[in-house]
């Protein structure tokens, strides 16, 4: 039947349509760590081996994190060193959700941010002990377990 | 195998029966009345009409109502179906394209230099933090 | 592939007895017409490219697959309805009454009917009122093999059962107008009916 030719060309045009845009994003933007100039992969060091498995997006977002580390001071500098593991070993899902709540945070009213920013100066000054308390009566600011930065 | 003559007789008597009482059955049949007669004449036509023009697209309804495409659509509704779904597909990938190119555009790098660890903003609670501390 | 002339032959000697037959299933004669009129256009619009040949086949499957559909409509339908009735003070009237009561019944205008028209009118209605009761798939085996002449593998071909089954179903059906004949009296009156010329004499196999 007519109709059937046409659905199965359609299918088939389907397949290759996903799979062409696949390659293509393959090709664009592909970037093996060789490639990287020696500045980048200073930044990069903790995802050098994680770096081939990462998709071509991901691989833009970390080199755009490459590109914008040397506009920084160093002590900012050196947190993006540190954190950058946990933040290359986060999911997709779990990283677009931080974006997220990092704008929200970035709009809330400076006091609101200060009282933060306070929460966090205490708990990186208290004791582990301290500390487990703090998490265990604010999940929701200190995580439930204990973040080295 | 046993013939059981009494039986078979039985059996015959049944299919006479039967073939009377069909022709008795197409009696009836042939005397319907002049309105049921003529409505079928006239489905007899319009079935004629469309024979060898499977679609065409265009139908009359009994009610002389036509219906264009209506047929034709319920005819290919798998293609239909088959060209939805594409679309759909078409629109997911555009939209993902264009949130990833959105997104490189905010810098991670300041995420990461921030006040806080990764960590505390992929924690899910602090998204209810976040919204409780905004309103007030 | 068949011609315009021969579906046009097919139908015109089908419809009167296709609609007879579909009112006995669905005692209903709007439905009826309806379900014959779709049955037409389906055949038509589907099966034009078959050779003729299949055409009896064809045209009873799409029959009894609208009959099927129709009832499975009303299924749904009745629900609604008793749930209704269950409010509703009136009682059902689903009673099994006897045919030939209301034939007997129906003289309106006074005269006094000729006996042999009276008898063949109460067959008649018997017959008719036999083949509403019967099972489905009886009715189906029935009508296919005796009344539209169709063999055992076209029967089952169009019930969508194997060719043991049709002849089961059949023979019960069968067995089941006869007994009724007998129990009214009226079985030697069928029987002495002479056959039209139309149909083959002598038994089926």
């Amino acid at each position: 039947m007519a109709v059937r030719k046409l659905a199965a060309i359609i299918i088939f045009a389907l397949i290759s349509l996903l799979a062409a845009n696949l390659a293509i994003a393959e090709d664009g933007s592909d970037q093996p760590w060789a490639s990287l100039n020696d500045d980048q992969r200073k930044v990069l060091a903790p995802l050098a081996n994680d770096w081939d498995a990462l998709r071509p997006w991901q691989r833009e977002r970390m080199l755009e994190i490459a590109n914008d580390y040397p506009k920084m001071p160093a002590d900012r500098q050196e947190r993006v060193q540190q954190r950058l593991n946990s933040w290359s070993r986060m999911t997709p899902f779990e990283r677009e959700n931080a974006r997220k709540r990092f704008q929200q945070f970035k709009s809330l009213p400076p006091e609101k941010k200060e009282e933060l920013r306070k929460q966090w100066h205490e708990y990186r000054q208290a004791s582990p002990e301290k500390r487990q308390e703090l998490r265990t009566q604010h999940p929701e600011i200190f995580g439930t377990e204990d973040v080295e930065r | 195998m046993k013939i059981d003559p009494e039986n078979q007789q039985v059996e015959l008597g049944y299919q006479v029966i039967a073939k009377r009482i069909t022709s008795l059955l197409d009696e009836q049949a042939s005397n319907i009345d002049a309105k049921a007669a003529s409505k079928l004449s006239y489905a007899r036509q319009q079935a004629l009409a469309n024979m060898a023009k499977p679609s065409s697209g265009m139908s009359i309804s009994q009610n002389g109502v036509i219906r264009l495409f209506g047929n034709y659509w319920y005819q290919h509704r798998l293609l239909l179906t088959l060209l939805m779904c594409t679309l759909s597909l078409l629109a997911l990938l555009a939209r993902h394209n264009m949130v990833n190119q959105e997104e490189a555009e905010q810098g991670d790098a300041y995420l990461l230099a921030s006040d806080f660890p990764p960590e505390v903003y992929s924690n899910e609670g602090f998204g209810t933090w976040l919204s409780e501390n905004s309103q007030q | 592939m068949a011609t315009r002339q021969e579906l046009s032959d097919f139908l015109t000697q089908v419809e009167r007895r296709a609609f007879k037959q579909t009112a006995y299933a669905v005692r209903d004669e709007h439905a009826a017409l309806d379900i014959v009129q779709d049955a037409m256009m389906k055949l038509s619009v589907k099966y034009a490219a078959r050779p003729s040949s299949e055409f009896p086949m064809l045209f009873q499957r799409i029959l009894q697959n609208a009959i099927r559909d129709f009832w499975r409509r009303q299924k749904v339908r009745n629900i609604w309805t008793s749930l209704l009735s269950s409010f509703s003070i009136t009682g059902e009237d689903g009673e099994d009454s006897d045919p030939l009561e209301a034939i007997t019944s129906s003289n309106h205008d006074g005269r006094n009917e000729p006996e042999v028209q009276l008898e063949q009118r109460q067959t008649m209605a018997l017959i008719e009122d036999a083949l509403t009761k019967l099972p489905a798939r009886q009715r189906e085996a029935f009508v296919m093999r005796y009344w539209e002449d169709m063999d055992v593998a076209e029967t089952a071909l169009a019930m969508g059962c194997s060719q043991g089954s049709v002849k089961t179903h059949c023979s019960r059906a069968v067995r089941f107008l006869a007994v009724t004949l007998e129990k009214h009296g009226l079985a030697e009156q069928v029987l002495a009916r002479r056959l039209s010329s139309k149909k083959g004499v002598g038994d089926e196999d």
